[in-house]
């Protein structure tokens, strides 16, 4: 396939531009300045063929945009799972893929020389021994196969796992159809739905953050090196995207926020002591090393500070004091807000403290993180104590300057 | 063990399908490629499939005399699972979700059907920061029984008579006919979306619902559904700002909203026009203040006006104003 194809063999670059076609939207060709404008030209092309139902354009003065636009709320199957299905391969590969199985499904045993000649005998297909072999010990891998050593021989069968038996009551295909939506790995649920030729058409998601299923793939990584307690070792990535050298860090958690949008990978940086939270969707595949000793003794160490932190921040900020918020309620005609505090609270208490009054005490290691949360009571918040100073004297500054931003007292904004 | 693999790409799976059939003609072949594949699938895929005068085609079709189609497969392609597809089944026994859809027998089967299987991830490898406290019971005896019945409902297109509490504690019974299931990540709730009669609509909270009875086919008109009906009239237009990074903050956390967005020239303000479903105005209006002066809600007038009064209020009550 020489030229343009529709496939392609590295998820990285891709991923980064099905990123900012649906998060930004408002990216013109010159801002996609990190590759040449060929790259740009081709990869929007794949991802016209992939979602071209989702893409809209749009004429700005600084040219044309491009944007994926998804109501996530309206949709029953994830369209940026597509990307996923567009990996290259070469003519072998899918022949031989074919072709093996047409001959294993017997459920008989085979060497690579056996299947080697049973290829060129049934198809004329011919390839060298260590070729089928390779593809075997691949497939053996992916689970598809199983092999077994007699002698100096090694025999190898398909497995037995069929997605159809797997898969034998409505109940099981009904669980897959609901979690090949969620976030965790999805995607997976979506292969085999597609597998047997099934689609989701039940379940519909709100606050369904479909991007995420962009970091699946580092995600993966990640959680395998976790689990197995090993260090990764991160291409590091500033805000803006720059390059700025590898750092190597023992995965903890993932962190996810249901409500931003944004994952984290909660870590221990061994080099400089300390922990810290990578942002997954900047985060490049990152590279597995060995075993870190110090594991459960971290870990220990780190189940302490979540337990303080108000979302990813993994950090005592000095001087912090517990934050306080009073917050004015009608005690007989708002009973939702108390209980949206009571349900929206995190690491704290909800006490009531005077008539129409309820106060929300956090005991978090960074008191900042709480303010996004704090200003959804804008209206209703009678004061702030406690936290820092900087943080009080900005959320006053705030109000100030959003006061002024919604013209102060004048009528201008009242219907 | 990978995720991007071609075993799982949408030409394998083409080519399985086709392998399927015992013969085919050039136009079924095309016909799969366009529905199971991509835009411009066609322009790839089906010359290597389709035999060809110079063998460049994938040697998986053979023509017979009439010019049918034939796969030089005996068998069809088996749906053999991949590690990772286990890996990913066996995760989610440790899911409490789960419950809705097995019974108790099911559940078992798998359990041990998955007993050799590693899961793919451990439950207390992903913290949901700030999930609300207060989901919904999944493993509750009551609560399943009562999902079932409305998925069975949703699934035969069956009426159902629903007893529940409101948010306001009235008992309400109501015939109904459900037509989508929502599962809010969030708030970790189910939502069913039913039709009754008069067309319409009603959003049940599945946590309140007390009682489901069935109610044959029939009894509920399935008038035809607006899906945009709670659409707002008009976009909110909002300028965000690129101070304290706002602008990227905010495209990512309404990235499940359709929106436009719009960068001029020399700005450090981005302009989204973001469409909403109308009950969820409330909700909207307070996450975009919780943004502070970074944002500003500039259309339309009236929900501009709902902001300019929370912050009047606010305002006020930091001064003492009254």
């Amino acid at each position: 396939m020489a030229g343009f194809s529709e496939l392609i063999k590295n998820f990285e670059k891709t991923r980064d531009y099905v990123r900012d076609f649906f998060i930004y939207g408002y990216k013109v060709r010159n801002d996609f300045d990190k590759k040449s404008a060929r790259t740009y030209d081709d990869e929007k092309r794949r991802v016209e063929s992939w979602l071209g139902d989702y893409l809209v354009y749009d004429d700005s003065v600084r040219g044309k945009q491009v944007a994926i636009s998804v109501d996530s709320d309206k949709i029953a199957e994830n369209p940026l799972y597509q990307a996923f299905y567009t990996r290259s391969f070469t003519d072998n590969d899918i022949r031989l893929h074919f072709l093996l199985l047409d001959i294993m499904c017997d459920g008989e045993q085979y060497t690579a020389r056996q299947l080697t000649d049973m290829l060129y005998e049934g198809f004329q297909f011919s390839l060298d021994e260590q070729t089928v072999r390779n593809k075997l010990k691949e497939y053996e891998e992916e689970g598809i196969m199983l092999s077994e050593k007699r002698g100096r021989s090694v025999f190898f069968r398909l497995s037995g796992d069929f997605a159809e038996d797997w898969l034998d009551s409505e109940g099981l295909i009904d669980a897959v159809s609901f979690f090949s939506e969620t976030q965790e790995f999805g995607l997976v649920g979506n292969s085999i739905l597609k597998m047997l030729g099934l689609k989701n058409q039940l379940f519909f998601m709100k606050h369904y953050y479909i991007v995420h299923a962009l970091e699946d793939e580092v995600m993966l990584t990640v959680l395998d090196a976790m689990e197995k307690h090993r260090t990764i070792t991160i291409k590091s990535f500033s805000r803006i995207r720059e390059e700025k050298g590898e750092i190597a860090a023992v995965p903890l958690q993932v962190l996810s926020s249901v409500q931003t949008g944004r994952r984290f990978l909660a870590a221990w940086l061994p080099e400089s002591g300390r922990f810290f939270s990578f942002r997954l969707d900047y985060m490049p595949m990152p590279k597995v090393g060995g075993v870190f000793e110090e594991f459960d003794d971290v870990m220990a160490r780190y189940r302490k500070i979540i337990k303080r932190s108000f979302g990813v921040s993994l950090y005592e900020v000095e001087g912090a004091e517990p934050l306080r918020l009073v917050i004015s309620a009608d005690e007989e005609k708002e009973q939702f807000i108390v209980e949206r505090l009571r349900r929206e609270k995190r690491c704290g208490t909800l006490e009531k403290t005077g008539e129409n009054e309820f106060t929300v005490t956090l005991d978090v290691c960074d008191p900042n993180e709480a303010m996004k949360w704090v200003k959804t009571f804008i209206g209703r918040i009678k004061r702030i104590e406690g936290g820092t100073e900087g943080i009080r004297r900005r959320f006053y500054s705030d109000i100030e300057r959003m006061y002024q931003l919604y013209g102060g007292d004048s009528d201008e904004d009242i219907q | 063990m990978r995720i991007f693999s071609e075993l799982y790409g949408a030409y394998f799976r083409i080519v399985s399908q086709v392998l399927t059939a015992h013969a085919l003609t050039d136009k079924e072949v095309r016909d799969i490629v366009a529905k199971e594949g991509f835009r411009d699938s066609g322009l790839f895929l089906t010359g290597r499939l389709l035999p060809q005068n110079d063998r460049s085609d994938w040697g998986l079709l053979s023509r017979d005399k009439a010019g049918v189609l034939h796969p030089v497969t005996v068998s069809e392609p088996p749906h053999v699972l991949t590690a990772l597809q286990k890996r990913w089944l066996r995760s989610k026994l440790a899911d409490p979700r789960i419950y809705l859809f097995l019974d108790d027998r099911e559940l078992a089967a798998l359990c041990e059907r998955t007993a050799d299987v590693e899961p793919l991830y451990q439950p207390d490898a992903v913290r949901y920061v700030d999930r609300y406290s207060d989901g919904d019971p999944f493993t509750d005896p009551e609560y399943r029984k009562n999902f079932r019945a409305i998925l069975a409902a949703l699934k035969a297109k069956r009426a159902v008579e629903v007893e529940f509490v409101s948010r306001q504690g009235r008992r309400i019974i109501t015939k109904c006919l459900p037509y989508k299931l929502e599962y809010s990540q969030r708030d970790d709730k189910f939502r069913v979306f039913c039709q009754s009669s008069g067309g319409r609509t009603a959003v049940i909270n599945l946590a309140r619902v007390e009682r489901v009875r069935e109610q044959g086919i029939g009894g509920i008109d399935t008038l035809p559904r607006d899906t945009d009906a709670g659409r707002c009239d008009e976009p909110l237009v909002i300028k965000v700002s690129t101070e304290r990074r706002a602008d990227e903050r905010f495209l990512m956390e309404f990235a499940a909203y359709e929106k436009r967005t719009e960068r001029e020239e020399c700005s450090d303000t981005v302009t989204v026009r973001l469409w909403y479903d109308k009950k969820d105005e409330t909700d909207l209006l307070i996450r975009l203040l919780s943004y502070g002066p970074v944002l500003e809600i500039a259309d339309p007038p009236d929900i501009r006006a709902k902001a300019a009064d929370r912050v009047r209020r606010q305002y006020r009550m930091l001064h003492q104003k009254q």
